[in-house]
């Protein structure tokens, strides 16, 4: 129907009138990014490299994976810049499965996601364990039909990243280590920044914003809400059920597994224990059963170590520097020091 | 006017149990729709909402199932897994229970489905359609449009002859296998210009391919909900 303009001054009430103008069909629209991460709910998204990986994954109980050439802990290891992984091995483990498809870009490199965009990938992460290609700038996802996914450590990040677009959010943690402790002080934060904003005056909200430097209408919906206005995943360092059951009870909507499966003994066994995990997550006596015989753990690098040298070392980050990611999504630190 | 549950200052008070299976995807969302849906019907109808993830869970006193969507083939893997998928198509074929599917729902209840993970995938085999998984294509191919409602008691209560449909990554029904199958509501395909099929029933199991419970709007849980209560009572 192409009617529309045949609007009569009573517009708005066709919404309710019988045959009134039918709306048609629009992609990319946020309802719909953020749908998808609503469908992920109650999953477990696994990192994989190759198609088999992928099929294992599948065949887990994973309810999408993200293809990558390298795993964090390998990246950690190796060490030099990390990109976006070679379109033909995306297109390859989308060939394989029948679970959504997620592909990482590095922070603020457009070019890469509208590449992964048009490969028909189902959500892009634009992700901090690659080398981040804008040292200031994130993506304005809202130029993509394909939705986003954007790690955060606290409830100022996630909303900033929520205002350029992304359709779903994950702690950030500290990937490719196998040690939870950043995933969990992250989850903790913004809960707790949260229950602040609830706790505070409407009139008190304005100077938590400003605080937080987000937008207050993204705080407003967030303090109504008592959670994240999007999808919130746990990620980084998540190694064991167990694991993932302490980020679950601690509100999360699902979690994502790195390094954590392939980089483990028995793979397909910690595959199929992680996907279990996600749904019986407050059942200690079937997650006993579960964590038995699964092999060893990945081989973890204790969170202070891994921070040893230098910043959030994924390998790219420059010694010393302790606030490489910070700046990306802070802007100008040097304000920030001036103001506090 | 007796199949109708009495609203407003009616003496008759309904106790209901709806459950919602609750292995992966939008389940608490149903749960939002489903309380906002009964407090339409009045103070006399009594909602209680249980989870569904254990053999156990499954309880013949429950009046309704909703199957929440999600990825169908992470919740199909997961019912063999667990056992639950014996208890549950028992229950479903129970004459007096109502079952919803949305999304992976639909798939999980047709008996035929196109594009399957390899190595197939199983399924609760209740309605008699054929499926096609992703039918509309990728993420990127995911839309919001007006569907178009063809059954009679759905337009009255969503007092509409189209619904906000949302679709992610959404099946749909591309044949039905028999006469006992209703359509309740089409798409227009903007490629082929012909009306897709989205949402039916047959005997007391619905299935959507989009989203009601990512809308506001909650006439296709009052829609359900009223079915459960007039094979109640």
């Amino acid at each position: 129907m192409t009617d529309s303009t045949k609007m009569n001054g009573f517009g708005v009430t066709n919404l309710v009138l019988p045959n009134g103008p039918e709306k048609k069909a629009q992609t990319g629209t946020f309802t719909v990014k953020a749908g998808l991460a609503q469908m992920a709910k109650g999953g477990i998204i696994m990192d994989v490299t190759t198609p088999e990986e992928a099929r294992i994954a599948e065949e887990a109980g994973a309810c999408a994976v993200m293809a990558l050439e390298r795993v964090p802990a390998d990246i950690r290891r190796d060490g030099g810049v990390a990109r976006m992984s070679d379109p033909q091995m995306i297109k390859e483990i989308m060939a394989a499965v029948t679970i959504p498809v997620m592909a990482k870009s590095r922070i603020g490199h457009f070019a890469e996601a509208q590449i992964l965009e048009a490969l028909g990938v189902d959500m892009v992460d634009e992700s901090e364990v690659l080398t981040p290609a804008d040292e200031i700038h994130h993506i304005n996802k809202h130029n993509f039909k394909v939705p986003f996914v954007c790690g955060a450590r606290d409830l100022g990040e996630a909303l900033r990243r929520i205002a350029e677009g992304a359709a779903m959010i994950r702690t950030k943690g500290l990937a490719g280590t196998g040690d939870v402790a950043e995933a969990v002080r992250h989850a903790r934060t913004i809960n707790k920044q949260i229950k602040i904003a609830q706790a505070l005056d409407p009139d008190e909200l304005f100077n938590y914003a400003k605080e937080l430097q987000v937008p207050i209408e993204l705080l407003q919906k967030t303090a109504e809400l008592g959670r994240l206005p999007v999808v919130n995943f746990a990620a980084g360092g998540i190694a064991t059920p167990a694991d993932v059951s302490l980020m679950m009870q601690l509100g999360v909507d699902g979690v994502f597994v790195g390094s954590g499966i392939f980089k483990s003994s028995n793979p397909q066994e910690r595959a199929v224990a992680m996907a279990q995990a996600v749904t019986h997550y407050k059942d200690a006596n079937k997650l006993g059963e579960i964590s038995s015989n699964l092999g060893k753990a990945m081989v973890g690098i204790p969170r202070n170590d891994a921070l040893a040298d230098g910043g959030n070392s994924y390998g790219w980050s420059v010694k010393g520097d302790k606030s490489k990611i910070w700046n990306a999504t802070l802007g100008d630190p040097e304000k920030l020091v001036k103001a506090v | 006017m007796e199949t109708m549950p009495p609203s407003g200052n009616g003496s008759t008070d309904v106790a209901i149990t709806i459950g919602i299976l609750e292995i992966q995807g939008a389940f608490l969302e149903h749960r939002v729709a489903l309380t906002n849906a009964s407090q339409l019907l009045g103070n006399n109808v009594k909602l209680q909402i249980t989870d569904v993830r254990t053999p156990d869970d499954i309880k013949e006193e429950i009046d309704g199932l909703i199957i929440p969507g999600g990825e169908s083939t992470t919740i199909s893997i997961y019912l063999r897994r667990n056992g639950l998928e014996q208890p549950l198509k028992q229950w479903i074929q129970t004459e007096r229970h109502v079952t919803w599917g949305t999304c992976a729902g639909m798939i999980l209840l047709s008996k035929m489905t196109d594009n399957q993970k390899i190595g197939g995938q199983t399924s609760l085999a209740i309605m008699d359609t054929e499926v096609s998984r992703n039918y509309f294509g990728r993420q990127v191919q995911s839309f919001e449009a007006d569907i178009r409602i063809k059954d009679e008691q759905l337009k009255e209560i969503i007092q509409n002859d189209t619904f906000p449909g949302i679709f992610i990554r959404a099946p749909a029904i591309v044949k039905t296998l028999n006469e006992e199958v209703s359509i309740l509501a089409t798409v227009p395909d903007q490629i082929s210009n012909t009306d897709v099929i989205v949402a039916a029933k047959q005997g007391n199991v619905i299935s959507t391919a989009f989203h009601p419970e990512l809308t506001e709007d909650c006439s296709w849980h009052l829609y359900f909900l009223r079915h459960v209560i007039n094979n109640k009572i």
